[in-house]
């Protein structure tokens, strides 16, 4: 027992630092002035979760509960880290902008097709 | 891979386990999405349509007890959307059924399937026709002088409206639940649209409203991963037959957007998300004021603490808005929809909810 609880500790002390290493992470994407390449943005993500994912398989005897919810807080925590994105006010520019030029661009182009509104 | 802490007839146990249950869950993804892929039929609860105008409809619940409730209970759902039959959602799971079996002559409005030809609906007809309407009509049917009334999200900010703007109004008392007060609170949307330069008239124009699958998108990105967890929650539970039973049934509804009329989201994008003029006190329809202080029924506030759309600090903005002294106010574990049709709604939100209205429901 004493293995396992021992275990259990190093697990969630890993968890906490793959947490604390996500968050930053996302943190950082998200406050940066420039938007980042995409691919490095993933490529490190990636990086991070793998590297979790395989040393947390080697802490727990009962890992495939403790991996089902670890995971459903990942993809919870993945999607607070996309909400905080999400709810920065340069994302709201860019909604209202595509919104804008989404609808524009139908516009012309149904006037395109159909010259008729036009004099309608 | 394995550490050398672990013992190896624990990692065998586990492992039989998982291989047990993978064997379930295939065998139920076989008969419940291959085999029988239909989703459960919902909004079982025998009601009847008790007033009509235009597609929106009143219906009225049929009673399951010898004795009723004297006050009869009015549920006012969210306009625009999705559709209200969550709140009937499958037998055992179902707000409606709860509330009949506890004796309350139950109504519920129902807005129909919103499309373009709707656009011109807007709050003040709402507030001002079909409301009073639906309420005199149930007056008449039951012959009770007062209802209770129970706003659910932005059927609650109608209701709020509603009661604003008629003080001598005929409920008794008034329940919101996940209901928006304070729309700079708003989440997501108050960010995304609450905004003097959102393109409101341009989309209104262009496209009558806010179309089904405009509406899914907005909601869908308000939790990005929202889908993914559905789905591995699912995996993770699909050796359960009841859970596969429920998951049907909220997915289905989940994914079963209806639009939102056009002038109804200009004046929620304007005056509410942008301004917070009904807060404010600055909300006017059809030259009256909107006084937040005129609603003094006994009232009972509910949120949800993981709500995404209303989030808690937006609904609790009601308690201090108001003149009621009978008031109360609770936050409860749960997200927008959960909270009052979850797997845990039956413990928690529905008896508090019965409690409170049957100590104020005498004459």
């Amino acid at each position: 027992m004493s293995s396992s609880s021992s275990s259990s500790s190093g697990f969630f002390e890993l968890y906490r630092d793959f947490l604390q290493q996500t968050s930053g992470f996302w943190e950082q994407v998200a406050t940066v002035p420039k938007p980042p390449d995409p691919n490095e943005i993933w490529k490190h993500f990636y990086g991070i979760w793998t590297e979790y994912w395989s040393q947390s398989f080697t802490h727990s005897p009962d890992m495939f509960q403790v991996a089902q919810r670890l995971w459903m807080e990942q993809l919870d925590t993945t999607s607070k880290s996309l909400e905080n994105i999400m709810g920065t006010a340069a994302y709201g520019v860019a909604v209202r902008q595509f919104f804008q030029e989404q609808l524009t661009w139908q516009e012309r182009a149904a006037k395109a097709v159909h010259p008729q509104i036009d004099g309608a | 891979m394995l550490n050398a802490t672990m013992q190896a007839p624990e990692y065998a146990r586990a492992l039989q386990d998982e291989l047990w249950k993978d064997r379930e869950r295939w065998s139920n993804w076989m008969t419940e999405f291959v085999v029988s892929p239909a989703d459960p039929p919902m909004a079982q609860t025998p009601k009847d349509v008790v007033w009509r105008r235009g597609k929106i409809t009143l219906n009225r619940y049929r009673p399951q007890t010898e004795t009723l409730n004297p006050l009869p209970y009015l549920i006012v759902p969210w306009l625009g959307i999705s559709r209200p039959y969550i709140l009937d959602m499958l037998p055992g799971y179902s707000m409606v059924e709860y509330l009949v079996q506890q004796g309350h002559d139950l109504y519920m409005l129902d807005w129909g399937e919103i499309a373009e030809e709707d656009k011109e609906l807007g709050l003040e007809d709402v507030v001002f026709k079909i409301l009073p309407r639906a309420i005199d009509e149930i007056l008449t049917l039951s012959g009770a002088t007062h209802i209770n009334l129970n706003g659910f999200c932005l059927g609650g900010v109608i209701s709020n409206c509603y009661l604003s703007l008629n003080p001598d109004a005929p409920v008794k008392n008034y329940i919101a639940i996940v209901t928006p007060v304070d729309f700079d609170q708003g989440g997501l949307f108050k960010v995304w649209v609450g905004h003097n330069e959102f393109p409101v008239d341009l989309i209104v124009e262009h496209l009558g409203g806010i179309p089904p699958h405009l509406m899914g998108v907005g909601f869908k990105m308000l939790r990005p991963a929202g889908d993914a967890t559905a789905y591995s929650g699912l995996w993770m539970n699909m050796n359960k037959k009841d859970y596969i039973l429920v998951f049907k049934a909220m997915n289905h509804w989940a994914n079963d957007f209806v639009g939102m009329p056009g002038r109804f989201f200009t004046q929620l994008q304007k005056e509410f998300y942008f301004q917070n003029k009904l807060l404010k006190g600055e909300l006017w329809l059809k030259g009256r004021r909107v006084d937040l202080q005129c609603i003094r029924q006994p009232m009972f506030v509910a949120a949800a603490s993981k709500d995404h759309i209303v989030p808690p600090l937006a609904a609790e903005a009601l308690m201090d808005a108001v003149s009621s002294t009978d008031k109360e106010y609770v936050e409860l574990p749960g997200g927008h929809i959960s909270v009052f049709s979850g797997r845990q709604a039956h413990k928690v939100l529905w008896p508090r909810l019965h409690e409170w209205v049957l100590a104020r429901s005498s004459h």
